[in-house]
């Protein structure tokens, strides 16, 4: 007996949902209506008691599930525009756990279309929705839903991240939970064309067609666009980091009101390797004061262990380091204690900034941790910088060459973007299976929906100035 | 040679399991191990045992995919014309998207988006994306 066919509950998500455009031209509105799959009792049915959460005014679990579902496809709704309903097919049901990680849930196109009245561009694949929206009725002969949409019923139970459940509320203020929300908006976006078809890992394009994508997905150092390469080459490309640009007018006009400047940090002086200064990499904190375009300039005093202190930095400075550090930029090492405690010692023994060398090998990232008290600005470096830089002083709590310091914000440089000011995708060496590609790079700032994790400090916008999902939507025929 | 009879069950693609970032290369689907018969010792799978355990995993697929087409489910990753002569594919389980949660050492949760249901399984394991570059906000 199939106990989970019932007559599907359809709720139409978004309808009449109007945003005034600019030149109060467009209405953007899409029907996106969400066939509940769910059997009574379960999933999207679940009558469980809940409480209601972040203006998700739902009793039951089931309820809330579905609320939030609808809310995150009218956010879709209202952004978008077609002619054609968009179907999404929703349930939940057992997917894969572990005691530690889960799978969440999953989503997408359910049929691709090439070669129809509408379509940009000839020979090409484009996701199922927006077939539809571009052929301008239902395009299929085999119609069905455009997106299918699973989410693990066994979230939270006993081998299954127990414990753990999703944030049903609104508001984005999920706190330590994964937002149900975002991470609706974010699978959507995927099934709604958020993606290539073509595979990154092998080059090789699915059914023999490149995908809508392909035409705008350029290598930065060759100059090639995907659609033009071999499969080699496709491979290749995906295993540039920040190598891989996108190169839509929409998306591109869009990026310098949605990315920030790019942190940088200047060694200039006797200890710098090039007359013009030596620039580095860096990651910004959490906590204290961004950095600004006008540099905050120091000499570079080098932080020396203390015998008592665990760690770098981790205690009160005494006299050597203070005397050391006193109105000059700290060099410290990363270890024992957190980030925001070095500063805060560093600050304290008059350092106007801190530069965090880490102790192990690898990429240039950022710093956690929250102190409200840290006035100074910070920035961490990689292991290898700062061995350079500790090698352009004297001794370990001085220097005498002179070595200074620019904490500063690039002019030219977005984070994220290439140097023509295009949005880089996410193109890790080595290649990972699933991620790559298919979202923005990670080192966007201000972090995107479409970025590989979904980050905990996203709005629920899809549009710039603070996202550029739509953007990219535009760009492929949305 | 003699190569001793393997399975599914024996022959464990472990790209799931702690491996170092280049054991997913272009073109390679991770470390493959295998339990050795003689001393049942978990050891790396010979080029014999790895094609053969590719052998299986295409008989698997294709086994599945009969299954598929035996319960009228479409054809996937294959291009048909309709007779308005537009092309279309139905989407396998490989181009879907699939939002994968882990629980960090310090108690957080990290979501990844993982495309395909094999890497969105490998990825319970061992997360793919390292929440590196920027984004990675360790606090100490």
């Amino acid at each position: 007996m199939k106990s989970n066919k019932r007559p599907s509950l359809t709720l139409v998500a978004a309808a009449l949902a109007l945003a005034c455009a600019g030149m109060g031209s467009a209405h953007a509105a899409a029907k996106i209506v969400i066939n509940n799959l769910n059997a009574p009792g379960v999933g999207f049915n679940d009558p469980t008691p809940a409480t209601p959460v972040g203006g998700n005014t739902g009793t039951t679990i089931g309820q809330q599930r579905l609320i939030a579902f609808t809310h995150a496809a009218n956010i879709w709704g209202a952004t978008l525009t077609s002619n054609v309903p968009i179907v999404v097919n929703a349930q939940f049901v057992p997917l894969s756990c572990t005691a530690s990680s889960a799978v969440l849930g999953s989503a997408g196109a359910t049929q691709v279309f090439a070669d129809f009245p509408g379509a940009p561009k000839a020979g090409t694949l484009y996701s199922y929705a927006l077939a539809n929206k571009l052929y301008g009725s239902e395009i299929s002969d085999t119609p069905g839903p455009q997106i299918n949409a699973r989410f693990n019923s066994e979230l939270g139970k006993a081998n299954c991240l127990a414990g753990s459940s999703f944030y049903l509320g609104l508001d984005a203020n999920e706190g330590s939970n994964i937002d149900f929300v975002a991470t609706l908006l974010h699978e959507m976006g995927h099934g709604l064309g958020f993606q290539t078809f073509t595979n990154g890992q092998t080059g090789a394009t699915f059914a023999g067609y490149p995908s809508a994508w392909d035409h705008y997905l350029l290598d930065n150092t060759t100059g090639k666009l995907w659609v033009n390469m071999t499969n080699a080459e496709r491979a290749a490309s995906s295993l540039k980091p920040s190598g891989l640009s996108w190169t839509g007018p929409r998306v591109t006009a869009a990026v310098p009101s949605v990315l920030t400047a790019t942190a940088e940090l200047r060694v200039v002086g006797a200890g710098a390797r090039s007359p013009s200064g030596d620039m580095y990499a860096v990651g910004e904190a959490d906590f204290g004061p961004k950095l600004d375009k006008s540099p905050l300039t120091g000499q570079v005093a080098q932080v020396a262990l203390q015998s008592d202190s665990p760690g770098s930095a981790c205690t009160p400075f005494n006299a050597a380091n203070a005397e050391a550090v006193r109105n000059k930029i700290a060099l410290v090492s990363r270890g024992t204690c957190g980030f925001a405690v070095k500063v805060k010692n560093a600050q304290n023994a008059g350092a106007i900034g801190v530069i965090v060398a880490d102790n192990a090998p690898g990429a240039v990232t950022g710093m956690g941790g929250a102190d409200a008290s840290v006035t100074i600005p910070s920035v961490r470096v990689t292991q290898a910088d700062g061995a350079l830089i500790a090698a352009s002083l004297t001794k370990p709590n001085g220097n005498t060459n002179g070595t200074v310091a620019k904490l500063q914000r690039s002019k030219s440089q977005l984070s994220g973007a290439d140097a023509q000011g295009r949005i880089t995708m996410f193109t890790p060496d080595p290649y990972q299976p699933g991620s790559s590609v298919s979202h923005y790079n990670t080192t966007a700032t201000r972090n995107q929906l479409m970025e590989p994790a979904i980050s905990a400090d996203l709005t629920h916008a899809v549009t710039a100035p603070t996202d550029l999902t739509l953007e990219l939507f535009k760009d492929i025929g949305w | 040679m003699h190569i001793p009879a393997i399975t599914l069950r024996s022959v464990v693609a472990i790209g799931a399991l702690a491996l170092a970032g280049s054991a997913f290369a272009a073109g390679q689907e991770g470390q493959v191990v295998a339990k050795d018969q003689r001393t049942g010792k978990i050891r790396n799978a010979t080029a014999a045992e790895a094609k053969q355990l590719n052998e299986l995993r295409a008989a698997d697929r294709a086994a599945q995919k009969a299954a598929r087409q035996a319960a009228g489910a479409p054809a996937t990753g294959v291009v048909r014309l309709q007779q308005n002569g537009i092309a279309a594919a139905h989407v396998d389980e490989e181009s879907v998207s699939y939002s994968v949660v882990h629980r960090t050492a310090d108690g957080k949760l990290e979501a990844d988006c993982i495309h395909g249901k094999t890497a969105a399984e490998a990825a319970l394991t061992t997360p793919v994306t390292k929440h590196s570059e920027e984004h990675q906000h360790e606090v100490q």
